[in-house]
């Protein structure tokens, strides 16, 4: 027993200067606390005073590994995001980047996953602040939408072979990905017009690239639905009931168009196995 | 012990970038890169143009695969989905030489389920070498092939160091029975920013095990500290050409990875670089040959 405690005890003195070293990189306070003290800092983390000894004298090193994952961190959210950031501006994305760091850190070890790990936390504060422009969470969802549908494993697959039925769901290309938003965030108008929008995405199965698709009220509608797994009839009773128009022969002639566009496209596969 | 693939490819071969992947799968790389190397992470749990172009790219070159995120030194249990996902990445790659290894860096990525996404330093210590060892030998397990553990760049040392640098990535690939991916620049680097002499640190590593190198450029940091960092983001340095040679002529013909992550410039301009350094490595090849005949 005494062994084990023993072995315990060096392993954890062993590890404390990893986590002292990450929470150096995280922790919000931790520039600060590294300039005036950083043996107190290391010691608060458990750090040895012989491995404190030996780290003390490399506070500004220890700070310049901190902006090099900062950066990093920044840069790929900057890549995938580029008018959010432009929007946010150098200092706030700074800020914004330490706080999540602080709050949460990325736990993704897939590089490109790292700016949907980002706007999960960021959105609902961004969604808080009145400071920042109304479309900035629309606007990152729809520069984010991109990211998703074309790294998407699902997608490409086989058409079910089975001709689409009132009383069953249909298949849908497994990349495809349905968008709502307040402003019309999917154009390049700066600032993006405050206009209801409704974007469908997916992954062109030659090309493999993405593609958009600007949804009438009706289909983002139906589609909605039918991504929820209801089966065609109920879509689109359902949506009608939704938009309070009635399922009449305009109606499912306008989505009988439109279905036959998703099948052209490769987005539309019949009905559900 | 460890051995490298006899018929592993040498020369000078480049890593596989987002940015020129098209142009090297339109064929403009066809007879200049002996092989490309691939880091899995960028490619496994994806789906898209990226994958489908690696595919047909590895048909056509042979593949080293290097990775960015296992924290071979963290402090974390492995994850074994993660290995899961490595281990059919690298099974699906088509079999171009054998065994054939993975590599990774004897570093640490986080805490704490937390993934900082850099290669962050570790203790030089004999405790830290024999657990570090343990996690290379259960890598290697879990992938089912032999795993080669990279040097890399530090900028401090993380606590009290019982073992210089050279003998703590001894101790570690001693004791884990692996090979080594030996990063030139990293030591010329780590030379330069902690003072030792590069030439005498890699006399003291076993050389016999070193299976690949990795070479790249360097760059002064911003501000005032007068560091050199591991910036993959500019042309290799005269400097580094001269160490990579010494390594060639003691070591004979090995793969060589020239690196470059940022400020990447055109295709036509790294194979340009490539080219450059295949003239330094077969000059040293000569002479490793001269000195074996």
């Amino acid at each position: 027993m005494a062994m084990s405690e023993s072995h315990t005890d060096e392993l954890a003195d062993e590890l404390a200067p990893l986590r002292a070293f990450c929470a150096a990189m995280c922790d919000a306070t931790a520039p600060e606390q590294v300039k005036a003290d950083l043996p107190g800092f290391l010691a608060g983390h458990g750090v040895t005073p012989a491995d404190q000894a030996a780290i003390a004298a490399h506070a500004k090193r220890l700070l310049l590994y901190r902006k090099m994952v900062h950066s990093r961190l920044r840069g790929v959210v900057e890549d995938f995001l580029p008018r959010t950031a432009e929007h946010l501006g150098k200092p706030r994305l700074r800020a914004d980047i330490a706080a999540f760091m602080a709050d949460r850190a990325p736990h993704t070890v897939y590089f490109r996953e790292i700016p949907g790990e980002f706007l999960a936390w960021a959105v609902p504060r961004w969604r808080a602040d009145p400071g920042l422009p109304a479309f900035l969470v629309d606007l990152a969802r729809h520069e984010w939408l991109d990211g998703e549908v074309s790294n998407a494993v699902a997608g490409g697959e086989s058409a079910s072979g089975i001709p689409l039925a009132i009383d069953r769901p249909v298949q849908l290309d497994g990349s495809v990905q349905l968008r709502r938003y307040d402003f019309a965030v999917h154009r390049s108008d700066e600032p993006p017009a405050h206009e209801a929008t409704a974007i469908l995405a997916y992954r062109d199965r030659e090309s493999l690239r993405v593609r958009l698709l600007e949804l009438t009220p009706r289909a983002a509608a139906v589609c909605a639905r039918l991504l929820a797994g209801e089966t065609l009839q109920a879509a689109l009773a359902g949506a009608c009931e939704e938009l309070g128009e009635a399922l009449g022969d305009e109606f499912l002639a306008a989505m009988a168009s439109f279905f036959a566009d998703l099948g052209e496209r490769g987005v539309l596969l019949g009905a559900a196995a | 012990m460890f051995q490298r693939s006899a018929d592993a490819p040498t020369g000078v071969g480049l890593g596989l970038r987002a940015s020129f992947a098209a142009e090297v799968e339109a064929g403009h790389a066809d007879g200049r890169v002996p092989f490309f190397e691939v880091s899995p992470e960028n490619h496994m749990r994806r789906g898209g143009i990226g994958p489908a172009r690696l595919a047909r790219i590895a048909a056509r070159f042979p593949m080293l695969t290097h990775g960015l995120s296992m924290s071979l030194g963290g402090p974390d249990p492995f994850d074994p989905d993660f290995f899961a996902a490595l281990r059919e990445f690298l099974a699906a790659l088509p079999a171009s030489f054998g065994p054939r290894w993975h590599s990774d860096h004897l570093c640490f990525c986080g805490v704490d389920g937390k993934a900082l996404h850099d290669l962050l330093p570790l203790p030089f210590t004999g405790a830290s070498a024999k657990r570090v060892a343990a996690r290379v030998r259960e890598a290697s397990e879990r992938l089912e092939r032999p795993m080669l553990v990279e040097n890399i760049s530090y900028y401090m040392p993380l606590g009290a160091s019982t073992l210089d640098e050279a003998d703590f990535v001894t101790e570690v690939v001693e004791r884990a029975d692996c090979g080594l991916l030996l990063d030139v620049n990293n030591v010329f680097v780590n030379a330069r920013n902690h003072g030792f002499d590069p030439r005498e640190w890699l006399s003291r590593v076993p050389l016999a095990r070193v299976a690949q190198l990795h070479i790249a450029g360097h760059e002064l940091a911003d501000g005032d500290d007068d560091v050199i960092i591991d910036t993959h983001g500019a042309p290799v340095r005269a400097e580094v050409d001269e160490l990579l040679a010494w390594v060639i002529e003691r070591l004979g013909p090995v793969p060589v990875l020239l690196e470059r992550d940022n400020n990447i410039p055109e295709l036509d301009e790294l194979l340009t670089e490539r080219d450059r350094l295949a003239v330094v490595y077969n000059a040293a090849l000569a002479r490793w040959c001269d000195g074996h005949v």
